[in-house]
């Protein structure tokens, strides 16, 4: 199957900003674009709106909206007046949403993987049942679940129509492929890219993203990757104050390439290429992208275009 | 040829910065409009574009329009 290649758009900049983003991220080929929700940013489905309404082929969808802030009624009801904006071509991924914000609202993110399950089965029955919505009937959005824990892969695998697994290290990425079997329902790979012809400055650009991922993770996870509580407590106060020279001063070692791809673009076409032959889907191309926006939306394109081109050929 | 030019650069130097807030509501859908209708070349464009790398990318884009004029 022709792999999917999309990208992810955050509503931290002005909504002027991401339409010219999405219309170039249109132009360069990509297969669609997915918005982050983060009640600090601007609202997603709202964005969503206005970028449904200025692109013609591009899937879009939030990814991902959580339960604990948004009724998942409201999501369905979003979601069905998204459809009808850009009329098959939305998508949805609900997820338990980032501990850290969750904490600034004083939301307990309690039992994540049956909140979310129940959310994803609420919100595909109020899109697919006849009388739920009085809306058009938005049956064919695909429903998939944010995930980084194996419970919460398992439970998506049987509920919902797709995973977003948001991981940007190879062992965990395959690992999270392992959990799906032979199923043939849609995985995607989320990861978090910066790339660049300076090394350097590619690392630079991909710090407080890949700190974000490294502020929410299980504390599982993070004796897995051989980091301590009392690190993570010390990031996670450093991105609550916003010193951002104070997280590139504690920044070094290697902690930051378990949340991030960052490099230059050979590495990056060489770390999608793996995802996609080992059984991926789609690829999600997230996070800053590169200290150069633009060129870095460009390499991406020319890697998804060589990728594609390759497997065009098996095909 | 050259104005083209120094729009990519601009449009980079826009795209790439985390200070976009910076920029007024009515200059940032002056600059969508007019990328829109492939217009940030023509003098109206130009002048929103810059204005809007100003606000973002002080230092940046003194030296890029610096860098082009001489």
């Amino acid at each position: 199957m022709r792999p999917f290649f999309s990208v992810e758009l955050v509503p931290r900049d002005p909504v002027w900003k991401l339409l010219i983003a999405a219309r170039i991220v249109e132009k360069n080929g990509f297969d669609g674009v997915w918005v982050s929700d983060h009640f600090f940013n601007r609202n997603c489905f709202m964005v969503l709106s206005a970028l449904a309404l200025n692109t013609r082929k591009i899937f879009l969808g939030p990814a991902v909206v959580n339960p604990y802030v948004t009724h998942p009624t409201s999501i369905a009801q979003m979601t069905a007046t998204l459809w009808e904006l850009a009329p098959n071509r939305v998508r949805l991924a609900v997820g338990a949403g980032d501990a850290l914000s969750l904490k600034q609202l004083g939301l307990d993110r309690e039992k994540p993987v049956e909140r979310v399950g129940e959310a994803v089965k609420h919100v595909k029955k109020a899109l697919t049942t006849p009388g739920w919505l009085d809306t058009y009937r938005a049956s064919d959005v695909k429903v998939f679940v944010g995930a980084q824990g194996r419970r919460m892969m398992r439970m998506a695998a049987e509920v919902a129509d797709g995973v977003l697994v948001n991981w940007s290290s190879m062992d965990k990425l395959l690992e999270a492929l392992k959990t799906f079997g032979s199923r043939g329902f849609w995985k995607a790979a989320y990861i978090i890219t910066s790339v660049h012809d300076d090394e350097a400055k590619a690392r630079k650009t991909a710090v407080p993203f890949a700190a974000y991922l490294m502020a929410g993770v299980h504390e599982q996870y993070l004796n897995e990757f051989g980091i301590s509580v009392g690190f993570r407590k010390q990031v996670e106060e450093v991105l609550r104050s916003k010193k951002w020279e104070e997280l590139y001063a504690i920044s070094s070692g290697d902690w930051v390439n378990y949340f991030c791809v960052w490099g230059k673009p050979k590495k990056l076409e060489g770390f999608a290429d793996e995802l996609v032959e080992a059984g991926y889907d789609e690829v999600v191309f997230a996070g800053p992208l590169g200290p150069r926006y633009l060129k870095a939306l460009r390499d991406i394109s020319l890697i998804c275009r060589q990728i594609r081109k390759k497997w065009a050929n098996i095909g | 040829m050259e104005r083209k030019k120094t729009v990519s650069m601009l449009l980079e130097v826009l795209m790439s910065s985390v200070n976009s807030n910076n920029v007024p509501p009515k200059l940032g859908w002056a600059v969508w409009n007019s990328f829109l209708t492939n217009r940030l070349d023509k003098p109206y464009g130009f002048k929103s574009l810059v204005r809007a790398c100003r606000l973002c990318e002080p230092d940046k884009t003194t030296k890029l329009l610096k860098g082009v004029l001489t």
